[in-house]
């Protein structure tokens, strides 16, 4: 009987209070997981990946074509995860490396083109996406009138920005992938310092001043 | 919705293959394009494919090259979706039925499997289309993507922290247990 009296005492007893203390703790801490998560995953894990290793990269520096129209088989098209430029906004303190996609990778070392819209200079949508804890976390200083520089493997572009909106994640309203006209639409989680999965985005919208048009036809 | 964007991904997949056969002229890369955007006509009613999914196929095709085989082969089986959807007079995707989905897809694969691109359907259910090395071809991922923190990493943590302490509890009371039985 003591025996038994002592398994109950020391072991039964700790492993249920053990279960029932996760259980309480989960059910405190579930509405914020993933902010905690995020945030633990921000603080020891979310290291940039070597370009090198995990993708391809085309570009050093731009060259100094700003005008004009450039054929599309006389430029190396990026593939999908390959590094093809930089993005700089100097009045919010942005430089980053650009990507073709928006996956995983490219999103810890730079910004990224979504493969669904296009490169710049193809006469359409680029959207751009970029992480608010990191290379787009100062995309709310970017002020309607602001340039956005952007340096390609195969040429330089400047954007002005029109204007920029909150909105859902799931507006599909935001962006249009069919326009015909040369645009650029940047954007992150919003809130910038909530480091979860965030239900809005923060858009920057703009509109191209100068670069070299890609002819597609040749 | 999903059962539409599924469809549309097969279809894509098999123009898809069919692009990357323009092994040189860019005619050719045009035609593909031109079929995409010309969408599927079933019954007169033409059933129109995702900008972003046209969109993926003109990327795709400007940094690959197919040969002219390929560029047969894949049209081939294109069509062969293409007369599926049209056979089952399907106007509304979300009523497709199992047997001409089927159809579908096996043509994508083939098509894929041709241009040595991958078709691949996710527990969650998106569709992916990649190279050898992984390199995305096609996803029918939302434009719009999580620009948070990434959890996946984080989440690791949380069972490997339940085991933890769990052990350390378990030889807790063991110990105290043999302990007090020494007393005893």
């Amino acid at each position: 009987m003591h025996h038994r009296s002592h398994t109950k005492d020391f072991i039964l007893i700790p492993i249920i209070y053990f279960l029932l203390g996760y259980l309480i703790l989960f059910l405190l801490i579930f509405p914020f997981r993933h902010t905690i998560s995020s945030a633990i995953d921000l603080l020891f894990f979310n290291k940039p990946n070597s370009t090198e290793e995990s993708v391809g990269n085309i570009f050093s520096t731009a060259p100094d074509i700003s005008s004009g129209t450039i054929k599309l088989s006389s430029i190396k098209f990026p593939t999908y995860g390959a590094r093809f430029g930089k993005v700089e906004i100097s009045s919010a303190g942005i430089n980053a490396d650009l990507y073709f996609g928006d996956g995983t990778d490219q999103l810890k070392n730079g910004v990224g083109v979504y493969n669904g819209s296009s490169i710049p200079g193809y006469g359409q949508t680029t959207l751009i996406a970029g992480h608010n804890h990191t290379f787009f976390h100062t995309l709310g200083k970017a002020k309607p009138g602001d340039k956005i520089q952007i340096d390609t493997n195969y040429g330089k572009y400047v954007y002005q920005i029109k204007k920029a909106q909150i909105r859902n994640a799931s507006d599909t309203s935001a962006y249009n992938l069919q326009s015909k006209k040369e645009n650029l639409i940047l954007y992150t989680c919003y809130p910038f310092n909530e480091i979860g999965l965030t239900a809005q985005r923060y858009y920057v919208y703009a509109d191209m001043i100068s670069g070299p048009k890609i002819d597609k036809q040749e | 919705m999903k059962t539409v964007n599924r469809l549309f991904c097969f279809i894509l997949a098999v123009f898809l293959l069919f692009a990357a056969v323009p092994a040189r002229a860019a005619s050719n890369s045009d035609a593909i394009i031109s079929a995409l955007k010309s969408g599927v006509v079933v019954n007169g009613h033409v059933v129109n494919i995702p900008a972003s999914y046209i969109n993926q196929a003109e990327n795709y095709l400007a940094a690959h090259k197919l040969t002219d085989e390929q560029v047969e082969y894949i049209v081939g089986q294109i069509n062969a979706a293409k007369a599926a959807i049209r056979d089952a007079g399907v106007t509304d995707l979300h009523k497709i039925n199992p047997t001409t989905k089927q159809e579908v897809l096996s043509a994508v694969q083939a098509a894929a499997n041709e241009a040595n691109l991958k078709l691949t359907v996710g527990s969650d259910k998106k569709v992916k289309i990649a190279d050898s090395n992984g390199a995305i071809a096609f996803t029918d991922e939302s434009p719009i993507k999580t620009t948070g923190a990434n959890v996946h990493f984080a989440l690791t943590l949380v069972p490997l922290s339940l085991l933890m302490t769990a052990f350390c509890l378990c030889v807790f009371g063991i110990s105290k247990y043999k302990l007090l039985k020494r007393h005893d």
